[in-house]
């Protein structure tokens, strides 16, 4: 049997459909950290491991012998280079504003029918899910009905299947998502999913791939049991990466840099000396700056989420930002004072500092300018480096 | 103004160059007393820039040189992921409300268990009557 699908690509949660019900009831109650606000464009289109969400989707589609895949999309990102590449693994894609996209699915299906398709999945492609196309066809088959929507324990996965002829359907249950039209079935979802709808969803789908909890495999080399580099990153010498970990296409680790506990750096991205990552993820083109620590959060460009505090912060000074921006000075004015606060000037400042601290830290007996770490010690121990660098600083 | 002379200060919404430039005026009478205490209530805080936590050391470091203390209260969650990212928390002692921080100027140090040494010699001898706290 032959099959086909239609993914769809819209610009933002809730938007582009025509009907009021057809907002989403998953909407996070704290949108704080919500996805939307991290980064403009669709979650299918951030790089997880090197490849983009939506590009993962095609993977799962084509391991479950889907033939025929069309990519409905905003036009808005028609150009993005995520939806560009997909030519090249035979996606056909269509696009338009956000009022037509509806038609436009009816339009998809109605096409892969065309080409043989007696079944097509239409999947939004906001969320991730490895889906098993077998049982899902065959599910809908023994249910008889015209459509079968794909549920989870946490609801709707916006994902359905209908017969090749009944594209009318398709767009109907698009616009409509949480008032289905007669002739329902539910298919009930076991495999791995997850929603990307928050920052945190973003970081576990890192940590889940990473940790081989799903079928997502990092896009490069592992060059120690973990440790995930693609072959155009660049690592200092004095830089460290302990596994789980991930660095993208272009990317740069300066001197003494740490990276680790399921921490990923996408494409483009440059941190800078001295910085600690840990359980983070750093979308592509993203700039970090000097010896900062940067822990439970993900980071896109200027826009940070911490993931523990559940808090979103937009960053206005030159501590985090996008590699694209361009930096006259790389070393804030605040690590000059905190280097000055440091200097033999300022012996009373010091041991004030140091009193505060418990003796068990080895944060306690650091100062800028000196590195504190060899290869053989363990992450927590290295937490107390600072960097090698004595310019600048 | 607390207990002991602790002067409390709010802080404005935004810690940026510009906002500072009023605030850091109104600072510079503490800043000068002798041995000032003082607390900053970051309550209103709603974004705290490289300038403002700059402004804070430098407010940290002059007062510690005049023999003074200082201490933040009811830092937003924005404002200590800020200062969690930049490693400058560790030079603050932070509490969760201003009357805490104002207490804490009361009592020794060594309440919070944290502390070695020799804030724990102190305590036992302020308790038997051997040092007194004023």
């Amino acid at each position: 049997m032959r099959l086909g699908s239609v993914l769809y690509v819209k610009r933002s949660v809730g938007e582009g459909l025509p009907s009021q019900e057809a907002l989403p009831t998953e909407l996070p109650s704290d949108l704080a950290t919500a996805l939307i606000s991290l980064s403009p464009q669709p979650a299918a289109l951030l790089e997880v491991l090197g490849e983009p969400v939506l590009h993962r989707v095609v993977e799962v589609l084509r391991r479950g012998q889907v033939e025929t895949i069309f990519l409905v999309v905003d036009e808005h990102f028609r150009n993005h280079q995520a939806i560009r590449s997909l030519t090249a693994q035979r996606v056909h894609i269509l696009s338009g504003p956000a009022q037509v996209l509806p038609s436009m699915v009816e339009t998809a299906v109605k096409r892969c029918a065309d080409l043989g398709s007696q079944n097509v999945i239409v999947m939004d492609t906001s969320a991730y899910l490895e889906l098993d196309v077998n049982d899902f066809v065959q599910e809908h088959h023994k249910a008889g009905q015209k459509i079968t929507v794909a549920y989870d324990e946490g609801g709707p996965l916006h994902t359905a299947m209908v017969n090749g002829a009944d594209g009318d359907i398709a767009a109907t249950w698009m616009q409509r998502s949480f008032i289905y039209p007669q002739h329902t079935a539910r298919y009930q979802h076991r495999a791995y999913v997850n929603r990307l709808q928050t920052a945190q969803d973003l970081r576990k789908l890192a940590k889940d791939a990473l940790q081989h909890r799903c079928r997502i495999r990092p896009n490069g080399d592992e060059l120690q049991p973990g440790v995930w580099v693609a072959n155009t990153a660049h690592i200092h010498p004095s830089a460290r990466l302990t596994g789980p970990a991930y660095l993208g296409p272009n990317s740069r680790l300066r001197s003494g840099v740490m990276v680790a506990d399921c921490s990923t750096i996408e494409r483009n991205c440059i941190v800078e000396r001295g910085t600690l990552v840990n359980d983070s993820t750093i979308l592509s083109g993203t700039y970090v700056g000097v010896c900062l620590d940067l822990a439970h959060a993900v980071v896109h460009q200027n826009c940070l989420m911490d993931v523990q505090r559940n808090v979103g912060i937009e960053m206005a000074d030159s501590l985090i930002g996008a590699t694209s921006a361009s930096r006259k000075n790389l070393v804030p004015g605040l690590w000059a004072t905190v280097a000055s606060m440091s200097g033999d000037s300022l012996r009373g400042v010091r041991s004030k500092f140091r009193s505060l601290l418990p003796k068990s830290d080895p944060a306690a007996a650091v100062v800028p300018g000196r590195i504190a770490y060899s290869p053989a010690k363990s992450w927590s121990s290295l937490k107390s480096f600072s960097s090698t660098d004595s310019t600048g600083i | 103004m607390g207990s002991l002379g602790v002067v409390v200060k709010t802080l404005p919404v935004r810690l940026d160059a510009a906002d500072l430039v009023v605030f850091q005026r109104d600072m510079e009478v503490a800043l000068l007393s002798d041995s000032p205490h003082v607390v900053l209530d970051l309550s209103p805080v709603k974004y705290l820039g490289s300038a403002g936590i700059e402004f804070l050391l430098e407010c940290l470091s002059r007062i510690v040189r005049r023999d003074g203390d200082m201490k933040l209260a009811a830092i937003s969650p924005e404002s200590a992921a800020l200062l969690s990212l930049t490693r400058v928390e560790r030079f603050f002692e932070i509490f969760r409300t201003v009357e805490d921080a104002v207490n804490s100027f009361d009592t020794f140090a060594a309440e919070n268990d944290r502390f070695a040494e020799p804030w724990n010699a102190f305590r036992a001898a302020a308790k038997d009557g051997t040092v007194t706290t004023d």
